[in-house]
């Protein structure tokens, strides 16, 4: 079942005296399946960012649509839309984005709160994924007591914790050594096994070779896919360099 | 070409940060404009030297400490704020000496103008603000505000100094620290504040001894004595429970689970323990200086306006005289003479009267005089003995007047005893009320009529001499109004002092010698009216200081906690809080945050309305509903000020934010 759709997307640009044009999305296009994990791949400036912002209802496309289970994200009114946000989306960021003012524990119920869940519902939730996530011991911490690492399995739990239909991820191992990388990636593809969309937008080689799919952006268009299918994350590593090789050289892929 | 480069660098610098200097630079100009206004009215030929004039070198001092003060304040926050740029211009190659100079020259470019623009200022409204103060002292020649040369001296060596020490306190910031630091001196991720119970229950201690003073103090002379001891206690009690009550609540708050994961709740809770702990000494702060703005403003202004009431029962009068000695033959002798003088003079409104005042305690229809080492006099009566011809009295006749409603049948004072003709209700009338308000420390006042001045010194002569205490020896009154120069005035003056003398020269028997006065009500008037006017003067001018102060630390408050917030809002708004909710967040807790020192300080102020009241009783004044109404209106516009700043700091604020 297609849980995500993009159709014909375009962003442009203006700068504010509307001299200037700038052309961050010419004519996106694809559809993420329920159960997919799928990574975005793009050189800095090749409107990934953009892409995503778009996605998360962040941002609105100049023209083109975005299909969230069927339902337009463009034709859900302002009001609606951090609920919305809220309630179908998870996010997970390069910097965390854990506020210093809430503990552990409180970062993650956030969500919850905001949609006016009752306490005893949100123990209940918080419970199995802090056990999922290795996170039990350090709820009560506060976020400048614990390591990167931590603090980004706080992050995901936050984003998983609404059990969204897709969780929406901006180079979450940017801020990360490798060990915590390979850590959180490993944790990505145990929450993907048990079900969870993930939609990662990442520059890392590494990151992009855990995921399912791998689509390539160079200049605002989609250029390329990669399907795992049997692979290893080794063979998939191989071949998303080889991609990204091309894609430098300025070579079309055939 | 380097000093001009500098001189640029220091000016786009002063460009650039102009959201903070501007405060800065104003409050600087400001505060040279009321220092120079006030000093050189001070030094004015008019002013010097006299009561108005002490009381605006008081003035003087007060707006040079607190100048020092807030451009201190004003200054550190700045260069706080500015510590990532300057640490960038260390890090693209410039010396610490090279930025040292350029903050140099910023402060010299900042000192000069805002000196230079706050004595212009001055000179221009200078005429303006001593209009007022001419008015407010009362009947002074029209003069004209001169251009003091020597003000203008002092406010530039003065302001110099305050701009140098601000200037050495940049520079040795910038030596003490590392380029990295500077570069990021906002330092991320800040602890969690303790809550500190020891604190929290000190403060409430505090607060509450300091409100119990205030409202148990019985008597002006311990209302004075206590005040700085109340004050001090609520001050203290204040910071510790801003400071560490606040956070103590807050703690509590997030405790309740029920209560504390509401979406209302859940964010403005855990953002207030943060904000209050960067944030309570401000506040407080701000407290405080509400407090004695309120304070100043209700108490210089009840008193301002009390002032006639005061003049209209110490000098009802145009001119009063009186003489007494403890025997009745010389008082009646100087008496026979004075009214043979006073005779040939033309005047109106004559009243004449023997009088006769002590304190003394009711026992059983007995009036018994305190004793000698009695210092507390809160059960004793103030009585008053006074002739007055038109009450018909026989011997041992009396008509008395309790001001509490004690209505005895009869008396005993001393070894003789009255019967009591008139009580209380048909001798109260305004003008009995009027002159006997003044009543500090006692439990009531009494007015005893009697039938003639024999009757009195029966009575006097009656009680041993050393109860008498302070109260004056039996004596004659006379006022009356009729119209005299200075020099006529001075002249009656002479006469009566003159026929005094010579009456009592007849007398061998002095031996407790004897009291005169002659009063001229003008002279009184004149001299109440400039203490109280420049009284109330200083009140209204340090008010607008403590305003402006208020103000800045307001604003400064917001900018920093403005940039402290952004990247807090952007995570919540991207985790899904809607803008609107965001928005109502952000308003709840500026609210509490801006509210919470007004309406602390309108509780400091309750409180604090017996112990004023109390101190304005050794004033003479007693007008208790013109205080409590001064006070509630001071409040209300105090109040409408507060808010307006509240709302323009709040526009700079949200522009942050948003």
């Amino acid at each position: 079942m297609v849980i995500l759709e993009a159709n014909n997307l375009k962003k442009v640009y203006t700068t504010r005296f509307g001299g200037n044009h700038v052309q961050a999305l010419r004519n996106v296009s694809f559809s993420v399946e329920e159960g997919e994990y799928v990574a975005i791949m793009g050189e800095s400036g090749s409107g990934k960012t953009t892409l995503l912002n778009i996605l998360a209802s962040l941002d609105k496309p100049t023209s083109g649509e975005v299909l969230l289970r069927g339902k337009k994200l463009t034709a859900i009114s302002e009001k609606e839309i951090s609920a919305f946000r809220r309630e179908h989306l998870g996010f997970v960021f390069q910097d965390f984005n854990l506020l210093d003012t809430f503990s552990v524990k409180d970062n993650i119920l956030l969500p919850l709160v905001l949609s006016r869940k009752s306490v005893k519902e949100m123990e209940e939730r918080l419970k199995p994924v802090a056990r999922s996530l290795g996170i039990e011991d350090i709820l009560a911490k506060m976020p400048y007591e614990i390591s990167g690492g931590q603090r980004q399995r706080v992050a995901v739990a936050r984003a998983i914790i609404t059990q969204p239909d897709i969780v929406l991820a901006d180079e979450p191992t940017g801020a990360l050594d490798s060990r915590n990388t390979d850590e959180l990636l490993e944790l990505f593809n145990q929450i993907n096994e048990a079900g969870q969309t993930i939609l990662m937008v990442t520059h890392s080689t590494k990151a992009a070779s855990h995921a399912k799919r791998v689509m390539f952006i160079k200049d605002g268009e989609v250029f390329h896919q990669i399907y795992r299918g049997d692979q290893s994350t080794a063979q998939m590593y191989q071949k998303i360099s080889d991609t990204l090789t091309l894609i430098a050289t300025g070579e079309k892929y055939e | 070409m380097n000093r001009f480069f500098y001189l640029k660098l220091a000016l786009q610098n002063l460009k650039k940060n102009s959201k903070m200097i501007i405060p800065y630079f104003l409050t600087a100009t400001l505060f040279s404009m009321m220092f120079y206004v006030i000093l050189a009215l001070s030094l004015h030929s008019e002013f010097y030297g006299r009561t108005r004039g002490v009381m605006l070198s008081l003035g003087v001092g007060v707006i040079g400490i607190f100048a020092f003060i807030f451009l201190f304040y004003t200054n550190s926050f700045v260069i706080k704020q500015r510590k990532s740029e300057l640490g960038l211009y260390n890090i693209l190659g410039m010396e610490k000496y090279h930025i040292s100079r350029i903050l140099f020259y910023e402060t010299l470019l900042l000192a000069l103008v805002s000196i230079t623009a706050g004595i212009c200022i001055g000179s221009l409204f200078g005429q303006g603000i001593f209009l007022l103060l001419v008015k407010m002292v009362g009947d002074l020649p029209t003069m004209n505000f001169e251009i003091s040369f020597d003000s203008i001296k002092w406010t530039y060596l003065l302001f110099g100094i305050i701009f140098l020490c601000t200037a050495l306190f940049n520079v040795s910031q910038i030596h003490l620290s590392k380029p990295i630091d500077l570069l990021r001196s906002k330092s991320e991720g800040e602890k969690e504040p303790k809550t500190k119970w020891i604190l929290t229950i000190l403060g409430i201690i505090c607060l509450a001894a300091g409100y119990y003073i205030a409202i148990t103090v019985k008597n002006p002379v311990d209302a004075l004595l206590l005040f700085f001891v109340a004050v001090i206690l609520v001050i203290f009690g204040t910071y510790f429970l801003f400071t560490a009550g606040s956070i103590a609540l807050l703690k509590l708050m997030r405790k309740n689970k029920k209560y504390y994961y509401k979406t209302s709740h859940f964010v403005s809770v855990s953002n207030m323990i943060y904000r209050m702990k960067q944030n309570a000494v401000g506040l407080g702060n701000i407290c405080i200086l509400a407090t004695m703005v309120l304070v100043m403003i209700s108490s210089t202004g009840s008193l301002f306006i009390g002032v006639n009431d005061l003049i209209k029962r110490e000098v009802s009068k145009d001119v009063e005289a009186s003489f007494s000695s403890y025997y009745l033959e010389v008082n009646q002798a100087v008496d026979k003479n004075i009214m043979n003088y006073l005779h040939d003079l033309d005047m109106t409104d004559f009243t004449r009267n023997y009088s006769f005042s002590l304190a003394l305690k009711l026992k059983d229809d007995t009036l018994v005089p305190k004793d000698e080492d009695q210092t507390d006099y809160s059960d004793y009566y103030y009585v008053y003995f006074s002739t007055d011809d038109s009450i018909d009295l026989g011997d041992h006749e009396i008509a008395v007047y309790f001001d509490d409603g004690t209505a005895p049948k009869n008396l005993t004072i001393g070894t003789q005893t009255y019967q009591i003709k008139y009580n209380s209700d048909s001798l109260e009338n305004g003008s009995l009320d009027d002159m006997f308000n003044y009543n500090p420390g006692y439990k009531g006042l009494v007015y005893i009529i009697m039938k003639d001045e024999k009757a009195i010194d029966e009575m006097s002569k009656s009680i041993d001499l050393s109860h008498y205490g302070y109260v004056n020896w039996p004596q004659y009154n006379y006022a009356f109004n009729c119209d005299l120069s200075e020099d006529q005035f001075t002249k009656l003056q002479e006469d009566i002092y003159h026929i005094i003398h010579e009456t009592t020269d007849q007398f061998d028997n002095l031996a407790y010698g004897y009291g005169y006065s002659v009063n001229f009500q003008a002279f009184v008037r004149q001299e109440l009216m400039e203490f109280f006017g420049s009284f109330f003067f200083l009140g209204i001018f340090l008010s607008i200081l403590f305003m402006i102060a208020t103000t800045l630390i307001m604003y400064y408050k917001q900018i920093s906690e403005g940039y402290d917030d952004v990247k807090r809002y952007e995570i919540l708004q991207k985790v899904g809080m809607s803008h609107e909710e965001v928005k109502k967040s952000i308003h709840s807790q500026i609210m509490i945050v801006f509210f919470m020192p007004l309406i602390t300080a309108g509780i400091h102020l309750m409180f604090a309305f017996n112990m004023i009241y109390q101190m304005f009783m050794a004033f003479g004044m007693t007008n208790k509903t013109m205080f409590a109404s001064v006070m509630v209106i001071v409040y209300v516009i105090f109040s409408i000020f507060y808010f307006i700043i509240y709302q323009l700091t709040a526009k700079v604020y949200y522009k942050i934010v948003s």
